[in-house]
């Protein structure tokens, strides 16, 4: 079965300087993949360019094998969107935003609709224009998931949700994808939610990709480690070694096992003092500074 | 500020023109009047009353403080700044200028922008503040502040026009009391102090976790997907073209109709007719300046949500299963029937003054029209600056329009050859546009003013 997103050496430059990429992402067909990275980063650019929402400058972008440009209304009955960014103000109702998005889905399900209706304390009968900002996210994820799409790819779908609606949306989310076809490709700042339901992660930084792959392997590869050393010239500087604080001659590090280990440091004259796992918010404001 | 150069331009031309026999005192008056009203008290709500003013750290009478100079002194002297310098330059080509006639149509400017904005203050709408939670009294008195203040603001000036004088010689004693009294409204609004606790304007948002007994399943056979869509739009298309020649014939030349300069006709037929708000008079002067003012009104309104329904839309027609062409079909295509529901509702009012169907209800004024609509509208989501695309439509409009008319007798095909020419062009345009501008996706910002929130 093809992946359900591939990205491949995406690149797009912006007159003000920035440039995305090259990125490569791969979003395996059953998966949650948490799309993470500080603002600024380039991730609703990457989920913008996978709708042909601005021109990329180069590389490649398929959901389950189809080109998003050649085959772009096929591969957009598969995929269903999430953003803050959507404007319902159009409709005055939110029937009326149902009734306009179902005639584009031949798979719309009604009662399905009406569940996730429910679930998430909306009424067909509502005004849009008196919805909060949580609730228009809310109306968004109805409008995205009452088909059953393929693929789900959600732009910060957790922005003004409060606790209890931020868990409905994860367990509606967790629900969604027990059929191994279907995926969702999530892009978040609430990563302690991310860490618990995604099983792929990749971070992007200044647009470039920093790591990616599943959330264990990931969090597994990182450790943070405590060192002793007198100069830090056997840490400061190593490939793999990120300093997190310095106080006197203690060090913080972060450490990519892929690259280096600790033993390799301890050889450079640092003596290891602790060395524990890190969580993805660890390793998210470590790797995002 | 653009919107004061533009007005103020404005203002600017029709002085320039105001030599003898050409346009009444009177006339140039109200105009006058309808402008100072349109940068001082209407432009001084739309601003003082959005949010980001309220959360400043500045007490809330020097806020009104600052309201009521902008609204009533800076008006005042941009409207008569801009009298001048019409006047100067007429004085090069035709007689010179009365300036005594500038320095009294300045103090009614200014007399007319206090006492509107006083009774803004007094029925509570002066700062945006509007509740729909307050008793029958005060939202009777708010409609009506409303009304007076706020939406009438143009028109009381032509009304008033018996009872305005246009000389420093015609004040009577009457009129100076009148006048006297204005002032003293005017300069006591000054001292006005907004009370404490009013909300700030801004929408009431609800996220109440309530019962679902609402919660029921669609009914069969309505509209859905992009059917529902286009006939939103043209029925929100239908509504304007039905409103806008009764709003305009109203609003600007049935007031003429109902209170006639010697000379003038009567009646709300007679002022429908000498307007040419109709489409196309066959005898009048500038026979598509209906569709100048309704291209112009189309770009007010691509702002408004509740107007138009396809612009707010953009980023979630993207994601939709709808291809490139299918998108820009919609947003060239849309115009194009809009136009010709506008002609349909227009046939009506036309067959009722005239008596007969007009016989400038033609092909090629249909597809320039629609046409170069859709081309404005390209531009604008191009660029997305309202003032010169409202430029470009307003100077392309009239140049075609007198391409048009000056070739009627020898060529129609020029119409639809510009129409076409229009369509191909916004195609074009729009596929760059869709293709290439992420900012597109991301919330259209026309800010003309902010707009007036209820609460």
């Amino acid at each position: 079965m093809p992946n359900a997103l591939e990205i491949r050496g995406l690149t797009k430059q912006f007159e003000q300087g920035f440039t995305l990429g090259p990125l490569n992402v791969t979003v395996p067909a059953g998966a949650i993949y948490g799309f993470v990275g500080p603002n600024g980063a380039g991730k609703t650019t990457t989920i913008d360019l996978i709708f042909g929402m601005g021109a990329k400058d180069a590389g490649s972008i398929s959901v389950f094998g189809l080109d998003h440009l050649r085959d772009e209304v096929e591969m957009k009955r598969q995929v269903g969107y999430v953003s803050p960014e959507l404007d319902f103000r159009s409709w005055s109702r939110i029937g009326m935003a149902i009734d306009f998005v179902r005639g584009f889905y031949p798979s719309w399900d009604e009662g399905y609709c009406d569940h996730l209706l429910a679930s998430l304390d909306l009424n067909r009968a509502d005004k849009i224009g008196t919805l909060s900002f949580g609730a228009k996210i809310k109306l968004a994820i109805v409008l995205a998931m009452s088909w059953r799409p393929r693929l789900l790819v959600l732009d910060e779908p957790t922005i003004g949700l409060d606790a209890i609606a931020r868990q409905q949306v994860f367990a509606e989310l967790l629900a969604a994808v027990h059929d191994e076809r279907r995926a969702v490709f999530i892009s978040s700042h609430a990563i302690t939610d991310l860490e618990r339901i995604a099983d792929h992660v990749g971070m992007i930084k200044n647009g470039q990709l920093v790591f990616e792959g599943s959330t264990d392997e990931v969090v597994e590869r990182y450790r943070i480690v405590d060192f002793v050393a007198q100069d830090g010239t056997g840490l400061d500087g190593q490939p793999g070694v990120v300093v997190q604080r310095r106080e006197q001659d203690r060090w913080r590090v972060l450490i990519d096992r892929s690259v280096t280990s600790v033993e390799r440091l301890t050889g450079r004259g640092a003596r290891a003092v602790s060395d524990a796992p890190v969580s993805l918010e660890e390793l998210f404001v470590a790797l995002g500074r | 500020m653009p919107v004061y150069l533009w007005f103020g331009g404005f203002l600017a031309l029709v002085w320039l023109f105001m030599v003898p026999g050409a346009l009444a005192p009177t006339g140039v008056l109200a105009f006058s009047l309808g402008g100072a009203w349109f940068l001082g008290v209407f432009a001084g709500v739309s601003l003082f009353g959005s949010r980001e003013i309220g959360l400043l750290p500045i007490p809330r009478r020097t806020l009104w403080r600052a309201q009521w100079i902008a609204s009533t002194l800076v008006a005042t002297c941009w409207t008569t700044a801009a009298k001048l310098v019409g006047v100067l330059a007429g004085a090069l080509f035709t007689h010179p200028p009365d300036l005594q006639f500038i320095v009294l149509s300045g103090c009614l400017d200014f007399l007319y922008t206090g006492v509107l904005l006083a009774v803004a203050a007094v029925t509570g709408v002066a700062a945006g503040r509007i509740r729909d939670n307050s008793s029958i009294i005060r939202r009777a008195a708010q409609a009506s502040g409303m009304f007076v203040a706020l939406m009438g603001g143009f028109a009381w000036g032509f009304v008033l026009r018996p009872i305005v004088p246009t000389s420093w010689a015609e004040v009577s004693g009457a009129t100076a009391m009148v006048m006297g009294a204005a002032l003293v409204v005017s300069l006591a609004a000054f001292f006005y102090s907004p009370p404490a606790g009013e909300p700030r304007p801004g929408r009431a948002r609800r996220d109440i976790r309530r019962p679902q007994d609402g919660v029921r399943s669609q009914r069969p056979g309505r509209l859905v997907g992009l059917p529902r869509l286009i006939a939103d739009d043209l029925k929100s298309t239908a509504t304007m073209a039905a409103l806008i020649p009764a709003i305009v014939s109203a609003a600007f030349f049935g007031l003429y109709a109902f209170n006639p300069a010697p000379g003038e006709g009567t009646g709300p037929l007679w002022a429908m007719k000498q307007m040419g708000v109709l489409p196309l008079r066959d005898d009048a002067l500038f026979a598509h300046c209906y569709f100048l003012l309704a291209l112009g009104l189309s770009l007010v309104n691509i702002r408004r949500p509740g107007v138009d329904p396809v612009s707010p839309l953009l980023r979630q027609l993207r994601v939709l299963p709808l291809g490139l062409r299918e998108l820009n079909a919609l947003l060239v295509g849309r115009r194009l029937l809009g136009w010709l529901v506008v002609w349909l509702f227009l046939l009506v009012p036309h067959v009722v003054v005239f008596r007969s169907a007009p016989s400038t209800l033609r092909l090629d004024i249909l597809v320039w029209v629609a046409g170069a609509d859709a081309l404005v509208y390209a531009v604008l989501l191009r660029w997305m600056k309202w003032l010169p695309t409202f430029a470009f439509a307003m100077t392309f409009g009239i140049v075609s329009a007198h391409v048009i008319d000056r070739s009627a007798g020898v060529a129609p095909i020029i119409g639809i050859a510009i129409g076409l020419a229009c369509l191909a062009a916004a195609v074009s345009l729009n596929h760059d546009t869709l293709t290439r501008r992420q900012e597109l996706y991301r919330g259209m910002a026309l800010p003309l003013f902010k707009p007036y929130a209820i609460r």
